[in-house]
């Protein structure tokens, strides 16, 4: 275990924002090297939407399987050994399959809706379906309400993120991001706490625009980041200039972000204090000091289980490196020092 | 906070169908009319703190200052565009929502279009109330919070409305309210406004002066 602040000397509590696949494999990293029982997750749900009638989430599903160890490995998404019989019987109705659910994803998908449907608030449905699959950790969604995402492209027309992604393969013809809903959104149930009590922050290496971006936009997220003591350590999603997976680059060229290191960095900049970027970005870590920010430079390619526990455990050294003085709650403002 | 925010598009640009049957001038001066007709109408529902008229027309802008109303006066990005853009602008006041009307539903009555508010305010964030217009599309659309999903006015623009609430998961309930059944678009629609007993009052002298009638 890696030793950081923590109010009862134990083991730091961590707060993790997270995405999809990116998030997921960093997050199979770090449950190797924290216990679970101090994690919470706090996933995107901006991405969720109705298919079928059914209440797709597939970030919080992504991290599910990830982290029951059920995911399909090559995809990244969905379920290995998965089979997609209904997709296939649907499409032969005449509905639209741009959006592959497999038999048993959608077992989960079904789930989801009857019980919000019986009134289940999404955090406790989201509770279920991990505990279903045997995952220790907590896994919060961002909040309970619909919130989602739009992609603006170019000429103005607004898109659902999936339907951007999914259906339409992510075209370069990104204007803007939309995160209006997001932003009027309440908190699920127990993100505030989660994040007021957590020794370390960290904001997994997801897409900085629509995965971390709808979290911190929810109402109230943000302040309770910067009135939280915590260190937040945000670890890089682009390597050598390149997401990993996903259209990271496309959504942050489109808000006018530069697609590098320093680029996130100087993105997550007001409300991070600590950043983890790859050693092939080494030439840009004076820059990303110069934003303000202390840096880890290392190899953060996930290739296996074992380079996430790797990457996670440099994130949390860096974390324990920083600490916060003088935080308030009252103010929301941020305060804080950069320790050696 | 809840904005009421009305489009209406470039007088020169707007209307060619009606241009037709009434000249230029008699298309402009209805489509002032009609504008004058939905800001009254939205002046007398309980629960908006702004009407935004949004419209890359100088003139237009300054109709609607005179009528009561905020003029958001820009650039023509497209329809859908510009009402988005509104919502943004509008800022605080649109805070708890939007109540879209389209500049020429003249008809509109205040009581229908609190009907719409209220049936949003039942419904809890995040939700869509939609009136359709006769012709496929969408007389008036309320939205908390507004962006939940995005503007797609135009033609066939009431499906086009329930298909992003349903892949949005979002709540859509559909209010079939007389008063905001015609949009004043062609020949035809006139007609079928005028056949109305009541409403649009200044949109009916327009015509009136113009020689419109009933049956005309």
């Amino acid at each position: 275990m890696i030793a950081g602040p923590s109010v009862d000397g134990g083991a730091p509590r961590v707060v993790a924002l997270a995405g999809g696949v990116g998030a997921a494999r960093f997050l199979a990293g770090l449950v190797r090297v924290v216990d679970s029982a101090r994690i919470t997750i706090v996933g995107n749900t901006g991405d969720d939407c109705d298919l079928y009638g059914v209440h797709v989430a597939p970030d919080l599903d992504i991290v599910t399987y990830t982290l029951a160890g059920r995911v399909d490995r090559e995809k990244g998404y969905g379920l290995a050994g998965d089979s997609f019989a209904t997709v296939e019987a649907l499409g032969a109705l005449g509905h639209p399959t741009w959006f592959r659910l497999g038999d048993r994803d959608l077992a989960t998908c079904l789930h989801r809706t009857l019980r919000l449907r019986e009134g289940a608030g999404l955090a406790a449905v989201t509770d279920e379906v991990r505990r279903a699959y045997h995952v220790a950790v907590r896994i919060l969604p961002m909040s309970e309400s619909r919130c989602p995402t739009y992609v603006v492209l170019r000429g103005g027309r607004r898109v659902h993120f999936e339907e951007y992604l999914a259906r339409d393969g992510a075209p370069d013809e990104v204007e803007d991001v939309d995160l209006g809903a997001a932003e009027a959104a309440a908190p699920a149930p127990g993100v505030l706490d989660a994040i007021g009590t957590a020794d370390v922050i960290l904001v997994c290496p997801s897409n900085p625009v629509v995965s971390i971006g709808p979290i911190v936009a929810v109402r109230g997220v943000r302040e309770a980041i910067a009135a939280s003591r915590a260190p937040v350590v945000a670890v890089s999603p682009i390597i050598g200039g390149a997401p990993v997976k996903g259209p990271a680059d496309r959504l942050l060229r489109g808000i006018g972000v530069e697609v590098s290191a320093r680029g996130v960095a100087g993105f997550y900049r007001d409300w991070v204090d600590g950043y983890v970027m790859d050693q092939r970005d080494a030439a840009q870590q004076r820059d990303v000091e110069a934003l303000g920010l202390a840096v880890r430079v290392t190899d953060t390619v996930m290739r296996n289980p074992e380079a996430a526990e790797r990457l996670a455990s440099e994130a949390l050294r860096l974390a324990s490196t920083l600490t916060r003085v003088g935080s308030s709650s009252s103010d929301g403002e941020r305060d804080h020092e950069l320790g050696s | 906070m809840t904005a009421a925010i009305v489009p209406v598009k470039h007088l020169a640009a707007g209307k060619s169908r009606l241009a037709k049957a009434l000249g230029r001038e008699g298309a402009e001066r209805l489509a002032l009319a009609m504008l004058e007709d939905v800001v009254a109408a939205l002046r007398g529902v309980r629960g908006l703190d702004a009407i935004g008229v949004v419209t890359p027309d100088p003139a237009v802008a300054e109709a609607a200052e005179h009528a009561g109303a905020r003029a958001l006066l820009g650039t023509d990005p497209g329809l859908n565009e510009s009402i988005d853009r509104a919502a943004r602008d509008l800022g605080d006041a649109a805070h708890d929502g939007t109540l879209v009307v389209l500049g020429d539903v003249a008809g509109a009555r205040a009581a229908d279009l609190e009907a719409m508010l209220a049936a949003l305010a039942r419904a809890g964030a995040p939700a869509v109330v939609l009136a359709p217009a006769r012709d496929g599309g969408t007389a008036a659309l309320a939205r908390n919070p507004h962006a939940v999903i995005p503007s797609r006015f135009g033609a066939d623009s009431a499906n086009a409305h329930r298909q992003a609430a349903r892949i949005a998961g979002v709540t859509l309930i559909e209010l079939r309210l007389p008063s905001l059944a015609i949009d004043l678009d062609d020949e035809d629609s006139l007609r079928a406004f005028l056949a109305t007993p009541d409403g649009g009052e200044h949109t009916r002298a327009a015509l009136h002066a113009l020689g419109i009638e009933i049956g005309a």
